[in-house]
């Protein structure tokens, strides 16, 4: 009988003195019901066990298991730890950058890992594309803002490591101290302590001037770990932290036993054979990059770091013109570059715009004139049409050339000139007018507008009917 | 774990004490403290002077209660914090979001 039970019946014993038929009915009822609902909430416990299992199995494969594949990095983490908030994702880019990001999300179980799968999907494809961290960091930030409800926020720890430059640049946003440990002892340790809030409390957070920037050697060792080594509690409600952390730092005889004395202190501490789920522990040991990376990375390097260096020149005679729309041609050749298909939409509206110029005003000499209202654009349409069936001369010239951006170490300059065989303009006093009249709202000219907006520069030259568009990308 | 609260005279500075450890457990309580409020109180304290502990559950209502305070125009502040507790403060930066005394 339930604790509950034996308490009603004593106190009715109490009070009335003994029992009748009504009295037992009813109790035998209230038992009944008792084990009843016991029952329920016995099933109901069963199944959302059995759901976060199946959920936990879920985003493990989605998130943890893939990422961490990557030489020179160990970790500690235990499957449950995407549960307890702790995310790991790490990848490396085609600049030979490799990027790592330990999060530790508040609350527990769904709400706590299920922030973190958009997380996944921005870092992959943003790392991929050589975006720098701090845009990454930027991305994540704005769209946990807009995801997570306002007392949730995922504290962060983040690390791009360039060894082929020999430096290592680190933000913490909430997180344990990070610590760069010297092989050489004879140098000091370097301690990032949270310089940043964590994700997804700020919306349009800048994270360019929170990363620290510090020279690293072949050998040395970065630790990161989330708050649960901190937090990790023994038999007597004592605390792990920094009192117990520490020691293991400052007393070591070498860098490449810190990582399992930190295990064997933690699993000591807490009297557990298994350390608690959210004990994340991580170890990378920077590498001597022309042994390790250099043969893996060239092959993808070149396109990404911006040293790519070409050029593509493409004639169209009035043949081509006529009957050939060279826009997927072009689309195609950029599209061999992860960098330049990145930014795919930006580049077509440029193309299209030069070309649209140089085939109606250039090629085929129409005056934009009449496209000043609706009825006129129909009309301008039906001209062109006529124009480019009948038409017996002209080309248009594209040349296409990729080279180094002009200031950064990163990324890279597409200049775009496009020469057509028309008589050009006075785009002098073209550019005098445009620039007395900035509230027109002509029908036609925007286009220029617009590529203004997009590209570094965009220059006539010749007679007006060459333009050359200087595109930058980072 | 209990929560007081003290209105000042004037009822423009509504003071918010949370007695014991600050977690999840307070997370009804330390709401209704503010949350019907009229008229909404121009400044908000919450006083830390009994509180033991912190953990991220509580950062998380004090955002919460940043963010009710600044759609009324009112302003949140941070006291009276020991040592632990304003480390978990430190980490967090919070001083960028309360003002903290």
């Amino acid at each position: 009988m339930s604790p509950v039970l034996i308490a009603y019946l004593r106190y009715y014993e109490r009070t009335s003195g003994c029992f009748n038929v009504a009295d037992q009915k009813n109790i035998a009822q209230l038992q009944q019901q008792l084990v009843d609902q016991q029952h329920e909430l016995d099933i109901f416990n069963h199944v959302l066990q059995h759901e976060q299992a199946i959920s936990q199995k879920i985003f493990n494969e989605i998130l943890n298991a893939q990422a961490l594949q990557i030489k020179n990095l160990r970790y500690q983490i235990s499957p449950a730890a995407l549960f307890r908030g702790d995310v790991i994702m790490v990848a490396r880019n085609g600049l030979g950058e490799l990027h790592l990001f330990l999060g530790d999300f508040t609350g527990h179980g769904l709400v706590a890992a299920i922030g973190a799968l958009p997380l996944k999907d921005i870092f992959y494809t943003m790392v991929k594309e050589g975006k720098a961290g701090y845009r990454i960091l930027k991305e994540m930030n704005k769209k946990l803002c807009r995801i997570l409800p306002k007392d949730l926020f995922c504290a962060v720890s983040y690390l791009v490591m360039d060894e082929k430059q020999g430096t290592a640049k680190i933000l913490n946003g909430g997180m344990p101290v990070i610590r760069v440990c010297r092989q050489d002892t004879t140098k000091p340790d370097v301690l990032l302590t949270s310089v940043e809030i964590p994700l997804g409390i700020l919306d349009n957070q800048n994270y360019e001037k929170q990363f620290v920037e510090c020279s690293v050697s072949v050998g040395d060792r970065i630790f990161l770990h989330s708050d649960g080594l901190m937090k990790l509690e023994n038999a007597s409600g004592g605390r792990f932290g920094i009192k117990q952390i520490q020691p293991v730092f400052e007393n070591r005889k070498d860098v490449a036993e810190i990582f399992d004395q930190l295990i064997e202190s933690a699993l000591e501490f807490s009297g557990q054979s298994v350390l608690a789920d959210d004990c994340t522990l991580l170890e990378y040991t920077v590498a001597n990059y022309d042994e390790t990376f250099k043969r893996l990375d060239t092959k993808t390097q070149s396109w990404l770091s911006g040293k790519m260096d070409w050029q593509i020149c493409l004639d169209l005679p009035y043949g081509s013109l006529k009957y050939f729309d060279p826009m997927p041609l072009i689309g195609k050749i950029l599209e061999e570059c992860p960098a330049l298909e990145a930014r795919k939409s930006e580049l077509a509206t440029i193309f299209v715009e030069l070309f649209v110029n140089a085939l109606e005003h250039g090629v085929l000499g129409l005056d934009s004139k009449i496209k000043k209202d609706p009825a006129g654009m129909m009309q301008f349409y039906q001209i062109k049409d006529r124009a480019l069936s009948a038409l017996t001369t002209g080309h248009i010239q594209f040349v296409i050339q990729h080279g180094p951006h002009p200031r950064l170490r990163r990324g890279g300059s597409l200049r775009i000139q496009v020469t057509d065989s028309g008589q050009g303009f006075d785009y002098k006093a073209y550019q005098r007018k445009k620039a007395a009249d900035t509230h027109s709202l002509a029908l036609s000219g925007r286009g220029i507008q617009l590529i203004h907006s997009l590209a570094a520069s965009i220059e006539y030259k010749g007679k007006g009917n060459s333009v050359e568009v200087i595109y930058l990308w980072e | 774990m209990s929560i007081q609260t003290h209105l000042s005279a004037d009822s423009s500075a509504l003071t918010i004490e949370i007695l014991g450890r600050f977690d999840f457990s307070a997370h009804h309580d330390f709401r209704s403290a503010y949350i019907d409020r009229l008229p909404v109180p121009q400044r908000f304290c919450v006083d830390l002077a009994g509180t033991v502990v912190v953990d991220s559950a509580a950062l998380g209502m004090l955002l919460l209660l940043r963010d009710h305070a600044n759609s009324h125009k009112s302003t949140v502040c941070i006291m009276n914090a020991n040592e632990t507790v304003s480390e978990i403060l430190d980490v967090s930066c919070f001083d960028r979001l309360f003002e903290i005394l």
